[in-house]
């Protein structure tokens, strides 16, 4: 109220508040009023000091029981009552149904939007913090780095016996090792191996497991794990082997062959823990897991790290602490040659923080919060300033009623009242609207962003209460520029403008800033997700260097197939329709791991990316080779040689390749150069990699197909899979397919800027509707006249469409830098980019306008085509 | 109308009737102390009003308000015709009255 009085004496507010709160509602325009005035009357006349101490001492004067008492008699004064504003705000939402409508439709929309995206984000946040001691958890890590300073690799396992050692260093500091059986999916099945199942996520971990972390055990008892060859198992993989059958005690075969016993059943790994276990094994005996799965490195001591390591340390300790002993600790017992930098992560950091090389599962990238957020944000004010922009050109139109109630004697209280039980009624109701859409749409948002929100836990009371408190919020300030700008003191004023063309010249162009600033919005997401999708295709369907169709990927770690590779693949090229095969050590486009290779002219082994392969290496493929030949059974020697990319000939000497050796087990001579190709995905840059054959590595066989009908062809190779290993199920994949999904995270983040900047769009479109709407309300007078004087249809859809076009357009023109920029940003992230063309941006433009006028006219065609003696008549 | 009438309230109500149409608060405390040269608080001058509309003497409907009200109406009083029928028998008791009181000379 005090802002409508700026004279510079004012009276002590704190008085001014406390009568204000006191007062009854239909004393307190007389008490306030009264003490006001004659505050100001005796300031002009003695001092003010004198008149504020009398205003105060007034105040108190009028502190009394009369003056509190609300008035329950029917009298003429106010009849108004709490039931009565929602009365006439239903009454008022009735009235105008479209309006209504587009109000909460869009708030709605936006409010499920936005809470969507809160319990995803709150999700993303509550990673790993189930865990009662997980602030003092943290995982050990290493880094390797060459002379030049180039990182090798940067590795989220370490080796098998670092958890020892620092055990043995730092008795204080509890470790647990996590071990994901290598490049093999063990087989688990009953005693009876009658359906078996490929365990994806089975873990061997130590007995310190359940001391550090805090899953919890619903059957079993203590140190599950404590002892050999012992399994804990959750409750829906404990039913899908056992039924209803008890499952404590019972036998599981690993890989057929070692029984491990269930010791103990926990629930199902929580979503929002960043490594989810099916079946934990004990680490008791080392030896028969790695012989059963398949590992013949073994333990490798301090060369190869393949275990995930967590430390719990004590309260005395910090991150900080240990990280500085780590060198120390790296010195005392790492071999010099693989002596690498370690240091820790805290636990609940990995989900959002850690990208590194052997991450146990994919994590997720911080800078998809934020996008997810800044969504999330720009939905909820695009949502929220229709509501505004709506509720302020209806008002105007309601300025008569509210005119009316001011001769009728209506407190300005009342009125602002009155608006803001409307919006706040509004926002609640679209608040219910929204819950609804959630729950319908819950489930495909689950899958757009690949994860569980667990949206019953997520719920906390606090978490509703500040929901409630935020529609609240949201509802008052929609609420309050009409309520303001309406109840002003003069009736005489609000009816003019009633009376007049399009509102208050200040409230249309506030309206127009705010429609500016929705659509810019909108244009930057539309031309966001275009660019999102066309970097993640660029990603897919850039030349690889290499053929990745029509490539079939057996994976063989373990089988029989693996022992008998050779005649596998006789056997295989007797069928028609394979071109050519080549076991593969890994999975070509995706990652090539490093390994120590001695280089001509080098005195240490070099780490190098290194492929392990067969003969035609080149052939399956298609890799294009620049010099020499490929791999070929029709030389005896061909698997003690070495072919190289590129990258690798610019490592050696000026000598060139011919004639020159690398160093693997002995020296192999070097038979090819073949053109550099993306052996790993697209984030990086293509390196140095040498090829060699050591059917000892393979994991996979591939085999390059003819084009056609590929079931047929995929039934021929399981037969010929029957052959060699009829135990084991044969699951192939395609290349192409594998390696799309390398860039799912680029995908689904697209996916999702996609939905949600069609959504931004629909809002700001339904906003721009109700405006038209009412602007044509007001000027249907005139299109009648317009019309009645020979304008034509046309003419009159110009002239209502220009207007609101014209916001479109520098709304364009704002969005246009600003995605410029952001986009530039996001596009640093990648090593390749796509180019981002300018016809991109002027698309955008165009679709908005199209939309928007597409809008627009809906209203105006209407109403240019309407009789003119229709609007005209009742004058 | 068996009510009685204090002086003071007696005082406002006169005023009253002879502020038609502008008598609130403000106004008939002003006119009070024009009229008296006594000082009066504004919660008196409400109290008295209250208590002659609880009487049935005046009645009120809410005004205009002014920048000096910061946004706040008044609420303006008139008197009734039982407020007037009240006044005017008053006055004609003492008038009666005073037409017996033996004239001074001098």
């Amino acid at each position: 109220m005090n802002s409508e009085v700026r004279n510079p004496v004012q009276p002590p507010q704190w008085a001014d508040r406390f009568l204000e709160w006191f007062c009854a509602s239909h004393l307190v325009d007389e008490i306030q009023g009264d003490l006001r005035e004659a505050f100001y009357l005796r300031a002009q006349k003695t001092s003010v000091t004198k008149a504020r101490f009398l205003f105060i001492w007034e105040v108190f004067k009028s502190f009394k029981l009369s003056s509190m008492q609300e008035d329950n008699s029917n009298s003429s004064s106010s009849p108004i009552t709490p039931m009565n504003y929602f009365k006439i705000a239903y009454r008022s939402a009735l009235k105008a149904k479209l309006y209504s409508f587009i109000n909460i439709a869009g708030l709605s929309i936006g409010m499920a939007c936005t809470l969507l995206i809160l319990l995803f984000v709150i999700n993303e946040l509550s990673f790993d913090k189930f865990h009662e001691k997980s602030d003092s958890i943290y995982r050990i890590v290493e880094k390797y780095t060459d002379d030049e300073g180039v990182v090798f690799e940067h590795s989220a396992s370490v080796q098998w016996p670092v958890a020892g050692a620092i055990s043995a260093d730092y008795p204080e500091i509890k470790t647990v090792r996590i071990y994901k059986p290598f490049r093999k999916v063990p087989l688990v099945s009953k005693e009876d191996k009658q359906d078996p199942f490929y365990e994806e996520r089975l873990y061997v971990t130590d007995s310190t497991f359940f001391d550090i972390f805090s899953f919890e055990i619903v059957r079993g008892g203590d140190n599950p794990l404590e002892g050999p060859n012992l399994a804990v198992l959750t409750e829906s993989t404990a039913r899908r082997y056992f039924g209803d059958e008890d499952p404590i005690g019972q036998t599981l075969l690993l890989e057929t062959t070692l029984p491990i016993t269930v010791t103990a059943i926990t629930k199902d790994t929580p979503p929002n823990s960043h490594f989810k276990y099916d079946i934990l094994v004990s680490s008791g005996n080392l030896r028969d897991i790695f012989v059963a799965t398949g590992n013949r490195f073994g333990w490798s001591g301090w060369y190869w790290n393949p275990v995930q390591t967590y430390l719990l340390l004590p309260e005395r300790l910090s991150q900080a602490d240990v990280d500085q002993q780590l060198p120390e600790f790296t010195k005392k017992y790492f071999p010099e040659r693989v002596r690498p930098d370690m240091y820790l992560q805290p636990l609940t950091s990995i989900h959002l923080g850690s990208h590194l090389y052997q991450e146990l599962e994919v994590n997720r990238s911080e800078s998809s919060i934020y996008i997810a957020l800044s969504i999330a944000i720009f939905i909820l004010l695009i949502a929220s300033i229709n509501f505004i922009n709506l509720s302020t050109a209806r008002s105007m139109q309601r300025a008569k009623e509210v005119a009316m109630r001011k001769v009728m004697g209506s407190s300005r209280r009342q009125l602002v009242l009155q608006f803001l039980t409307e919006s706040v009624l509004l926002s609640i109701l679209a608040l219910l609207i929204a819950c609804g859409l959630i729950a319908v749409f819950l489930p495909s948002f689950q899958s757009l962003v690949e994860s569980v929100i667990p949206v019953a836990t997520l719920l906390t009371p606090q978490l509703i209460a500040i929901i409630l408190l935020a529609t609240l919020v949201l509802g008052m300030i929609s609420g309050l520029y009409p309520a303001i700008s309406l109840s002003s003191p003069r009736p005489a004023s609000i009816l003019k403008l009633a009376g007049g063309s399009g509102g208050g010249r200040g409230g249309s162009l506030f309206r127009k800033v705010l429609v500016v600033f929705q659509f810019a919005i909108s244009i930057v997401l539309l031309i966001s997700a275009t660019v999102v999708i066309q970097q993640h295709q660029y990603l897919v369907n850039k030349e690889l260097g290499f053929d990745k169709e029509e490539i079939v990927m057996i994976p063989v770690s373990g089988t029989s197939v693996k022992r008998n590779l050779r005649s596998f693949k006789e056997e295989l090229l007797k069928n028609s329709q394979v071109i050519a095969s080549s076991a593969v050590s890994d999975i070509i486009g995706n990652d090539v791991p490093n390994r120590p290779f001695g280089l001509p002219g080098r005195e240490n082994a070099l780490d190098l990316p290194g492929l392990f392969a067969d003969f035609d290496f080149v052939k399956t493929f298609g890799v294009k080779l620049l010099e020499g030949r490929d791999f070929s059974r029709d030389f005896g020697t061909d698997h003690e040689k070495f072919l190289i990319n590129e990258q690798a000939l610019a490592l050696l000497d000026s000598t060139g390749w011919e004639n020159q050796n690398i160093q693997w087990r002995q020296p192999r001579q070097i038979i090819g150069v073949v053109e550099d190709f993306h052996f790993a995905d697209l984030r990086q840059e293509i390196r140095p990699l040498v090829i060699t054959v050591d059917l000892g590595w393979t994991s996979y066989i591939a085999v390059r197909v003819a084009p056609g009908p590929i079931s047929e062809t995929i039934t021929r190779l399981e037969e010929t899979w029957r052959l060699f290993e009829p135990d084991r199920p044969f699951v192939p994949f395609f290349l192409n397919e594998r390696l799309e999904g390398t860039y799912q995270s680029e995908k689904s983040a697209g996916v999702m800027v996609v939905y949600f900047s069609i959504l931004a769009v629909i809002i700001a479109c339904l906003g721009l509707l109700g405006l038209t709407t009412h602007s044509t309300e007001l000027r249907i007078k005139e299109i009648g006249i317009r019309k009645v004087l020979g304008a034509s249809t046309s003419s009159i859809l110009r002239l209502l469409t220009s207007n609101f076009a014209v916001l479109v357009v520098v709304a364009n023109v704002i969005a246009w830098p600003v995605a410029w920029y952001l986009l530039g940003e996001w596009l640093q992230g990648f090593t390749y980019q796509v180019n981002v063309s300018w016809w991109l941006f002027v698309a955008a433009g165009v679709a908005t306008l199209l939309i928007a006028t597409a809008t627009i006219s809906l209203q105006s065609l209407k109403a240019a085509n309407t009789n003119p003696v229709e609007t005209l008549r009742d004058e | 109308m068996s009510y009685n009438l204090g002086s003071l309230e007696e005082m406002i109500l006169l005023i009253v009737l002879v502020m038609e149409g502008e008598a609130y608060g403000v106004s008939v405390a002003e006119a009070y102390m024009d009229q008296t040269g006594k000082s009066i608080s504004i919660p008196a001058i409400h109290t008295v009003l209250r208590r002659l509309e609880k009487k049935g003497f005046i009645a009120s409907q809410v005004g205009g308000s002014t920048t000096l009200r910061g946004g706040r109406s008044k609420r303006i009083y008139h008197v009734t015709k039982g407020g007037y029928a009240m006044l005017k028998s008053i006055q004609d008791n003492r008038n009666q009255l005073w037409k017996m009181v033996p004239k001074f000379n001098g």
